[in-house]
C-alpha cells in the first residue's frame, strides 16, 4: 500500500472504490499508473465488521446520507447503496449476469416506445465479451468459470413450479465460491446472510479482491472517509483536481492527469452538477445537459409463496437460482417490450414482515404494510415460504433522475441529491405480468398462498450520465469518456445507456476494465 | 417527514412533527415511575401491539409485552417518535368514545380491530406497524418459536452456515 504526499499530483484520481472504481484501480495500478482512491466510507474488516444482522449492517454500512425521494412511483429511501471501501459491492446480491445481445441495441429491437428516451449503446455485446470474460475471471463467476452452486431449497421451491409449467430454473451466474476456493478466498459456508456483507470473504468484493491487488503494486494510496466535494478545472476545460474532506473534516486537493468517477448513479451526477464553473455553467461535462437525466432502476418486485411443507428459504445463497425464460423480448405476446428474471430471494423474519408487504416507511407514500392477520398468517409460515425477486429492464425517461435541492444540504455543505422516479407504463405492464407468472410458478409448486412486494428502495441503479456516440445527446463516449472533458471519466452505472434486464455489476465491471486499458493505453501515447 | 429513515433503527422511527397528540404526555421520570402500574399510554401500546401482531401461542403472545415495553422506552427517548404514537394512540381513543361511548381498552378485541383498521390509512399508523414488526420480529425469542434458529454464521458459530446442514433438501 502506498502513501503518496498529500496534494502532490499523481496519474490518476479515483473517486468511490466499488464494482466500478475498484476495477479501474486494479487494472491501473498493475499496469504501473500511480493512483489515488477516495472513499467517502470507513474500510470495513470482513470478519470483524460484517455480522448476520441485517437492521445492524443496515446501519453500519448503507448509504444514509440524505437522498431525497421524488415521483409518483418512489420509494420512501430512493436507493439501498453502501457507504464504505468497496462501496456496494458489500451489499451486492453477487448475481453476474451479461447483458443481451439485443439489449445493447434498446432502441433498435424496442423501436420508437412513446415517453421513453431509448438508444442503442455505443458498444456491441461482441465487443464487451473479452471484458465480460475477463470481469468473470476476476469475481469467479459461477458457471463461467467456476461450477455452478448447488441450488438451495428456495431454489429447488422454484425448479418444482418452473418443471411443471415447463419453464427452466437452474442456479445462478454468481460471484461465490460456491462449490471450493478460488482466487485465495474460501468455500461459501452457505449461512444465507450474502447481502448483509461476507464475513468469510466467499462472496466477491472489490474490498478483498481489487483493492488488495492494486495495493500489493505499491501504486494505490487508498483514502478512505475522504469525501468528494468538488472536481476543479483548468484554464483549458480540462479536470484539474478534486478537492475533498478528509476524516478530520479538512479540506484537501488532489491534482490527477486523469479523474475518474465511480461514485454510482445518484453521487456521480450530483458531483458533476456541483461542479460547475463559469466554462460548465450547467454542472462539469453537461453540455449535453444529459447529466442526471434517464435514470433507470430495474422493473423490480417480487413474488411469496407460503407452502404446506417446510422450505427454510433463509438456508444457503440468497439468490442462488434464476429462471431466464422470461428475459426474451416479445410485445405482440406479452403486450409490453423487453423482459425480465426470475431470481431466488429470501430475507430474515426482521426485514421479510415488513418487506414482503412494505407500508410507507419503505414503499410509496400510499403503501400500506402487513398487519394483524395478514401479518401473523406470513410470519406464522416464516418456514414455509419461498421467495423470488423479479428484475426487469425499465424504460429510461428524461423526467427520471437527478437534481441538487435548492435548499437543504447536506453535512459537508454540499447541495442533497433529489432523485425522481416514474414508472413508464411499459414498467407497469411488465411487473403485473410476471407477478402473474411468479403466482403460477409457486401456486405449480404447491403453494397455498402468494403475496407481491412492489419494489423496494433501489440498489441497481442506472443512467444518469449515459454513454453515446453523439455529445449533445449524452455525456460521454463509449470508454466512459466525458466528452466536454477529455481527461475526465466515468466508471459506474451511470453511464448505461438503458438498463437491459440484467444486473448491473458484472456489466459496470466489464465497463470499468475496458475504460483502464483504454486509459493506460491513452497514456502511453501521450493523449492524456 | 423525512421517509427514509425508514431502515436507520431498530425500531426507532424519526419523524418530524406537526401536532401534538390527543393523550397528555408522560415525562420520562414519570414513565420511570411506572413500572409497577403502566400509564394509559404504556396499557394502550400493550393492546394495540397485540392487534399488530396476533399471534396466540403463548411463547409469542409474552413476546408483544415485550416490545410494547420496549416501545415506551424509545418513545420516552425520542420527541418525535413520542409525538407520532401519541397521534395515533388519542385517534383511537377519540374514535372509541364517538363510536362506542367507552374507551378504547374497555372495548372488546373485534372492536379495537375496527377502529385501527380505520386508523390504518395515516402515515403515523403505518410508522407504528413499522416499529411493532421491526422490533417484534428481531427477538431471538419469536424467531426460535417460528422454526427459525438464527444465525448460523455468528460469533457463537464461526464459519458455520447450513452447508452439509440440509441447505440442499428439500425433502419433499
Amino acid at each position: 500500500m502506498a502513501k503518496f504526499p498529500l496534494n502532490e499530483p499523481v496519474d490518476v484520481c479515483v473517486i468511490g472504490t466499488g464494482a466500478g472504481g475498484g476495477n479501474v484501480m486494479r487494472e491501473l495500478c498493475t499496469a504501473g499508473v500511480k493512483v489515488v482512491a477516495l472513499e467517502a466510507g470507513p474500510r470495513f474488516v470482513p470478519y470483524r465488521d460484517f455480522v448476520n444482522d441485517e437492521l445492524v449492517m443496515f446501519n453500519r454500512t448503507a448509504w444514509l446520507d440524505p437522498v431525497l425521494p421524488a415521483g409518483p412511483d418512489q420509494t420512501a429511501s430512493p436507493i439501498w447503496l453502501a457507504k464504505g471501501v468497496g462501496g456496494t459491492t458489500i451489499h451486492w446480491s453477487a448475481v453476474s449476469l451479461r447483458l443481451q445481445s439485443h439489449e445493447f441495441k434498446a432502441r433498435t429491437t424496442y423501436g420508437d416506445i412513446a415517453g421513453t428516451t431509448l438508444v442503442d449503446w455505443p458498444i456491441t455485446l461482441e465487443e464487451m465479451l473479452p471484458y465480460y470474460k475477463l470481469a468473470e475471471k476476476y469475481l469467479g463467476v459461477t458457471g463461467r468459470v467456476q461450477p455452478f452452486p448447488i441450488g438451495n431449497t428456495n431454489f429447488l421451491v422454484m425448479k418444482k413450479g418452473a418443471d411443471a409449467l415447463g419453464l427452466h430454473a437452474h442456479p445462478s451466474y454468481l460471484a461465490i465460491n460456491a462449490r471450493g476456493a478460488y482466487d485465495k478466498r474460501p468455500m461459501c459456508v452457505q449461512c444465507g446472510f450474502c447481502d448483509t456483507g461476507c464475513s468469510t470473504m466467499a462472496k466477491w468484493s472489490t474490498l478483498y479482491e481489487a483493492i488488495p491487488k492494486a495495493e500489493a503494486t505499491g501504486n494505490l494510496d487508498l483514502r478512505p472517509q475522504c469525501m468528494a466535494l468538488r472536481i476543479t478545472t483548468d484554464a483549458k476545460g480540462q479536470a484539474h483536481s478534486v478537492v475533498y474532506a478528509g476524516p478530520d473534516g479538512k479540506h484537501h486537493e488532489q491534482r490527477a492527469r486523469v479523474v475518474v468517477i465511480a461514485c454510482n448513479s445518484i453521487q456521480t451526477p450530483r458531483l458533476l452538477l456541483i461542479s460547475e464553473s463559469a466554462q460548465f455553467p450547467h454542472g462539469l461535462a453537461n453540455g449535453s445537459g444529459q447529466v442526471g437525466k434517464n435514470y433507470t432502476r430495474h422493473m423490480s418486485g417480487a413474488v411469496w409463496g407460503l407452502f404446506p411443507k417446510p422450505v427454510e428459504a433463509f438456508k444457503g445463497i440468497t439468490f442462488a437460482g434464476i429462471i431466464e425464460d422470461f428475459n426474451v423480448n416479445r410485445p405482440k405476446e406479452r403486450g409490453f417490450a423487453a423482459g425480465f428474471h426470475f431470481e431466488t430471494i429470501m430475507m430474515g423474519p426482521t426485514r421479510l414482515c415488513t418487506f414482503a408487504q412494505p407500508g410507507s416507511e419503505i414503499s410509496t407514500p400510499w403503501a400500506r404494510g402487513l398487519w394483524g392477520e395478514a401479518v401473523r398468517e406470513l410470519m406464522d409460515n416464516y418456514t414455509h415460504t419461498a421467495g423470488m425477486w423479479i428484475v426487469g429492464e425499465d424504460m429510461p425517461q428524461e423526467r427520471n433522475g437527478v437534481t441538487l435541492h435548492s435548499t437543504r444540504k447536506d453535512q459537508y455543505g454540499l447541495p442533497v441529491p433529489v432523485v425522481y422516479f416514474a414508472d413508464h407504463e411499459n414498467d407497469k405492464k411488465m411487473r403485473q405480468y410476471a407477478w402473474a407468472r411468479g403466482r403460477e410458478i409457486f401456486q405449480a409448486a404447491g403453494a397455498f398462498k402468494t403475496y407481491e412486494s412492489p419494489p423496494w428502495p433501489s440498489a441497481h441503479n442506472m443512467g444518469t450520465c449515459r454513454m453515446g456516440i453523439d455529445p449533445g445527446k449524452s455525456v460521454v463516449n463509449q470508454h466512459g469518456q466525458a466528452h466536454q472533458v477529455k481527461n475526465l471519466f466515468i466508471a459506474d452505472g451511470s453511464v448505461f445507456p438503458t438498463s437491459g434486464a440484467e444486473n448491473p455489476t458484472l456489466t459496470i465491471s466489464a465497463l470499468a476494465i475496458r475504460q483502464a486499458h483504454y486509459i493506460v493505453a491513452s497514456m502511453k501515447k501521450h493523449e492524456l | 417527514m423525512d421517509r427514509r429513515s425508514f431502515l436507520k433503527k431498530t425500531g426507532v422511527a424519526s419523524l418530524a412533527v406537526v401536532a401534538g397528540g390527543a393523550i397528555p404526555l408522560n415525562s420520562i421520570a414519570e414513565a420511570a415511575r411506572s413500572a409497577a402500574r403502566p400509564t394509559r399510554r404504556e396499557a394502550m401500546l400493550a393492546v394495540v401491539v397485540s392487534r399488530i401482531v396476533p399471534h396466540q401461542r403463548d411463547v409469542l403472545k409474552r413476546e408483544t409485552g415485550e416490545t410494547a415495553k420496549s416501545l415506551a422506552r424509545q418513545i420516552a427517548a425520542d420527541e418525535a417518535l413520542r409525538a407520532s404514537t401519541d397521534r395515533v394512540l388519542g385517534e383511537l381513543s377519540k374514535s372509541s368514545k364517538a363510536a362506542y361511548g367507552r374507551g378504547f381498552l374497555d372495548l372488546i378485541p373485534d372492536q379495537q380491530l375496527i377502529l385501527m383498521e380505520r386508523a390504518q390509512n395515516s402515515v403515523d399508523f403505518q410508522v407504528l406497524v413499522y416499529n411493532v414488526l421491526t422490533d417484534y420480529y428481531k427477538r431471538p425469542t419469536v424467531w426460535k418459536a417460528l422454526g427459525y434458529d438464527g444465525p448460523m454464521n455468528d460469533r457463537a458459530h464461526p464459519m458455520g452456515g447450513y452447508l452439509n446442514k440440509g441447505y440442499d433438501k428439500l425433502g419433499w
